[in-house]
């Protein structure tokens, strides 16, 4: 909200502090000034009002905030009281009906007479002007200056635009929305309303959207005389719903939507009455037709001293927190040793605990006084993440594999859905998205991983990975997951660099095979031709191969490789430990076999074979040295397998090596497809 | 008589050795000492001339002076074949040819810098806790204190999703998961994504994170808070911020402000680690930089995660970090850190 230096003035006798120190003040102690700017004479303050503190959105209770920051005095005039002797009172013009208080608990109206609606005058205008409201005439101009002063809206009525019932004081109801209703407000823009709306009407209809805007019926013209002011009191649930429904918010709403103290209503009528016979003159009419339901009591709160001083780890003088209490308002009396009991304002709805009282003391004695104090507490070492630790290792691991960690968003658009043939029934769908390509949640982190493919073209060899949570309707585990991809690599390096993070993260139970049927759910991403799955244990828990054509296609890209997996299942086959294996006695022997066979044979069965003949166990490990050889034709391809034996007893003997190369042999060669060349 | 003979020889080699200006030089020099036919073997000839005590005592002597005379011989041979190699180019290795890199991958600076975090208050002994990233209305608003149907709850700028459920806009429902299932004393921090309502630019972004700080105990106040806040920016930041002295409070300015789930609530302000709170472009001229909203844990928070508030009172801290990263790498766009580019990765 906007503040006129020169208005916060007027309520104190002594020179404020120049308006830039005035706003660091307000800075430390209260709320937040977003700016400063000189307006003619003036200097306004733009002071972001928090959403628990509505009574200061107003100069009464900005000053209010200053004077206790200040330790100065303000003073708030009260309107001029009108004699009630030998006057027409408000009654007489205007009664007030309210059909459900929960709506509106207090309703406040105040007639002025004999007036003449003109330009407000140039001190009035130039205020509201500076404080962001447009000037219109004298009335509603007042009606908003009182507003800006006090915090309550107000609302202006021409009399005898109002339905004449059949008694002489026209009829003032407070209602919620017929079926079917709708206004024309002061803009002139119709709305609909809902029967849960809540209506200021006359007997023939509706007037007002109630604490939101004036409609066109009544509205304050250049003949009006006689008007009638309205200063009540709404439900903040109900206007901030209505404000909602219909998209419309004003300075009003705003404020009701915080929630208004009731009890202010009297006063910003008096107040608003008396700049209009002010300023357009006529008369103020005695009282008010003033309907007020269950005032709330004021509420009490004991505050322990030394409670607060250890919330606030800084001794607390009994005679300053009075003070600072006592200049917003509070008072309090003593309630027993070290106790105070204090009573809270009405217009502070936001304190209602102790902690609420401590904050007051707190921010006006100045959280710099309050000197930093460690904690004394035991030194335990905290717990492990194992999680968070586990993610970081498959990070580095993978990084050491070359590729390079990305956040990428957590959204995805439906186009992203076509371009990678996910169904977005499945998926979550933000209802309230802030535009269409942030609409679903991602559910595979593969999907943004390569949209960055697109835009990183001159890195021939780029290799990306992410480790984040994705989202579908049956997935509300919410997994975290492991995707990479890799541009100008094989199948073999992905595999390789797969199988160093799991043996760097101690997953022993770690493989990568082949899929075993064409419905395998993860691989619509992948080239059917060039795909695997990854296990653990016997866990699938993700997939790994060349990136499908079409999607290649759509996104425009040279087919990467890539993968993705289910991080939290591999971290559960994570050993904890790391255990020592013997270091081996016996010195290694080296054998290769070069085997013949048809192209489509996976080069891991042939392994199985021999493993499946070596009774005596003396395959350490093996390794395919180069890359499968095709003949010509490229029905046959030869492979060169190189074992690598070892025994744990002893030195093998050549006869040895000899036999376990026989066997070998043999086992393979017992597929008749297969040829071991010699 | 040949004693004298010896040295004279010991003494003339070695300054012709030592004295050659190429190989071929020196190998003549090598062939008039040291060969059979050389002043050395026409020494050993002489012997044959000398009584038989004489001729072991000069063969002695004469061998002696042969060894080092080879000795001296092949330094000089060696000396001057390196030479020779030096002035024809074969050993000049270019030690400017560029440094092959090896194809290691880099990590996010979010990694970095949630590492950084975490290794601060871990050793103030916070655990590092995670939580969900879609949450219920209970743990996001309800238990959080958040009142239903008021401003308060807008300003999150929640995405919602069909079933009462929600994207979290900040780390605080991880207080109350946390507390659910842990009783004080306990001190963690939650790092993690959240997300909003933002419209992306330089400075907002739907998704981003934060860093949720929680201690409860006995008695912890604000100045406790005020202390730790200190040390962690003293430390995250090196010597950049202006308070030398460990918790010195001189990093950072509370202001008040207002969260539902925290009574008193603050915002935090660090002095800006650029100008040292002189002003400059980077705060705004205002010397101080916003980087954290904070407060002392509203009891009924501790209420609904099951903690007595009467018992037990803490401080928490919404820490974010997207903001914390560009202020440390002088980072200007948040974009750059979502999308995977390689020329802004390759500096990590």
């Amino acid at each position: 909200m906007l503040f006129s230096f020169e208005w916060l003035q007027s309520f104190f006798n002594k020179k404020l502090p120049e308006s830039h120190q005035l706003a660091r003040l307000v800075l430390s102690r209260g709320f937040e000034v977003e700016g400063i700017k000189k307006t003619g004479k003036d200097w306004l303050l733009d002071i972001s009002i928090l959403s628990n503190r509505p009574d200061c959105l107003s100069h009464i209770g900005m000053a209010r905030e200053i004077g206790a920051i200040l330790g100065l005095k303000p003073n708030f005039a009260k309107p001029k009281a009108v004699k009630s002797k030998n006057q027409i009172a408000a009654r007489s013009l205007i009664a007030v009906e309210i059909q459900d208080q929960k709506i509106c608990p207090r309703y406040t109206a105040m007639a002025v007479a004999q007036t003449k609606v003109k330009p407000s005058p140039g001190w009035m205008a130039r205020r509201l002007e500076a404080c962001g409201l447009r000037a219109i005439n004298n009335v509603v101009d007042a009606t908003n200056y009182a507003m800006l002063e006090t915090g309550q809206p107000l609302h202006a009525f021409d009399w005898d635009k109002l339905a004449q019932g059949r008694a002489k004081a026209k009829k003032i109801i407070v209602r919620t929305a017929e079926k079917g209703e709708s206004i024309k407000t002061l803009d002139g823009k119709i709305f609909d309303l809902q029967p849960w709306m809540a209506l200021i009407a006359d007997e023939s209809g509706p007037l007002a959207l109630a604490g939101i805007k004036g409609g066109k019926r009544a509205e304050i013209d250049a003949d009006s005389s006689t008007i009638i002011l309205e200063s009540a009191s709404f439900d903040a649930r109900t206007i901030r719903h209505t404000v909602r429904h219909l998209g419309l918010s004003t300075d009003a709403s705003y404020r009701f939507e915080r929630n208004i103290d009731a009890s202010g209503t009297l006063y910003a009528a008096q107040r608003a009455a008396e700049l209009i016979a002010l300023t357009g003159g006529g008369r103020v009419l005695a009282g008010a037709a003033d309907k007020y339901f269950n005032p709330a009591k004021p509420k009490k709160v004991i505050l322990n001293l030394p409670v607060a001083e250890t919330l606030l780890g800084a001794p607390i003088q009994t005679a300053a927190a009075k003070k600072y209490l006592e200049a917003l308002g509070f008072s309090s009396r003593k309630a027993g040793r070290d106790e105070l009991e204090i009573t809270v304002p009405p217009r502070r709805a936001d304190v209602a605990i102790a902690q609420d009282i401590v904050e007051e003391i707190g921010r006006i004695f100045g959280y710099e006084k309050i000197k930093p104090e460690f904690p004394c507490v035991e030194i335990l070492p905290p717990g492990k993440n194992y999680f968070w630790q586990q993610k970081n290792a498959a990070r580095d691991a993978i990084a050491a594999a070359g590729y390079s960690e990305t956040r990428n968003y957590s959204f995805i658009s439906a186009k992203d859905c076509q371009n990678f043939n996910v169904e977005t029934a499945r998926l979550l769908e933000i209802t309230n998205p802030i535009n269409a390509d942030l609409r679903f949640l991602r559910p595979a982190l593969l999907i943004n991983l390569l949209k960055n493919f697109c835009a990183n073209r001159e890195f021939e060899n780029l290799r990306q990975f992410e480790i984040g949570k994705i989202f579908a309707k049956d997935r509300r585990d919410e997994p975290t997951m492991l995707a990479g991809a890799a541009r100008n690599s094989s199948f073999r390096e992905v595999k390789g660099a797969l199988e160093f993070l799991a043996s760097r993260l101690r997953v022993s139970n770690f493989a990568i095979v082949p899929l075993e049927s064409e419905k395998d759910p993860c691989d619509d991403f992948f080239d059917s031709s060039c795909r695997a799955r990854i296990l653990a244990g016997k866990t699938h828990i993700g997939a790994l191969g060349r990136l499908h054509g079409r999607i290649a296609l759509n996104l425009g890209i040279e087919p990467p490789m890539v993968f993705e997996m289910d991080f939290g299942l591999l971290a559960k086959n994570i050993a904890e430990k790391i255990i020592y294996q013997p270091l081996p006695e016996h010195p290694k022997s080296v054998r290769d076999i070069s085997v013949d066979m048809p192209a489509r044979t996976f080069s891991g069965d042939v392994v199985e074979a021999a493993r499946a003949a070596d009774d005596s166990r003396l395959i350490e490990s093996f390794e395919i040295p180069g890359e499968p050889y095709y003949y010509p034709g490229n029905k046959n391809k030869n492979i060169l397998f190189r074992f690598h034996l070892r025994s744990d007893e002893k030195t093998l003997s050549g006869q040895e090596i000899e036999n376990w190369q026989k066997n070998a042999i043999a086992a393979i060669e017992r597929n008749p497809e297969w040829r071991v060349k010699k | 008589m040949q004693d004298l003979d010896l040295e004279k020889i010991k003494v003339e080699a070695k300054g012709e050795i030592e004295n050659a200006g190429d190989l071929a030089g020196l190998v003549l020099i090598g062939k008039k000492y040291l060969d059979k036919d050389g002043v050395l073997g026409e020494f050993f000839k002489s012997l044959g001339k000398l009584s038989k005590e004489e001729r072991a005592e000069a063969g002695v002597k004469a061998n002696e002076i042969k060894q080092y005379l080879a000795a001296v011989f092949e330094a000089k041979s060696g000396e001057l074949e390196a030479k020779n190699i030096e002035q024809s180019g074969q050993n000049f290795f270019d030690t400017t040819l560029p440094g092959v890199a090896p194809a290691v991958g880099h990590l996010h600076p979010f990694t970095l810098i949630e590492r950084e975090i975490g290794e601060i208050f871990s050793g103030m002994g916070f655990e590092i806790a995670e939580s969900r990233e879609i949450e219920t209305e209970w743990y996001n608003f309800d238990a959080l204190n958040v009142p239903k149907d008021h401003p308060a709850r807008d300003e999150f700028d929640t995405l919602f999703m069909e079933g009462g459920l929600c994207l979290r806009p900040h780390t605080s429902p991880g207080q109350v998961r946390y507390m659910e299932n842990h009783q004080p004393p306990l001190r963690i921090i939650v790092p993690g994504r959240c997300f909003r309502r933002d419209a992306v630019d330089a400075s907002h972004m739907p998704n981003f994170y934060q860093v949720e700080g929680l201690m409860v105990d006995k008695g912890i106040s604000v100045a406790n808070f005020k202390a730790v806040i200190d040390e962690f920016f003293r430390r995250f930041f090196g010597g950049a911020a202006d308070s030398k002295k460990a918790g010195g409070g001189g990093n950072i300015r509370l202001r008040p402000s207002f969260f539902p789930f925290t009574e008193p609530s603050f915002e935090v302000d660090l002095r800006c680690v650029n100008c040292s709170g002189s002003g400059c472009s980077a705060c705004k001229g205002t010397g101080w930089m916003e980087v954290m909203g904070a407060g002392m844990v509203h009891p009924a928070v501790l209420k609904n995660s099951g903690v007595d508030p009467s018992r037990w009172q803490g401080f928490a801290f919404g820490i974010g970090m997207d903001r914390l990263a560009m202020i440390k790498h002088k980072i200007n766009d948040i974009r750059l850190f979502y999308g995977g580019n390689q020329r802004f990765l390759n500096q990590f």
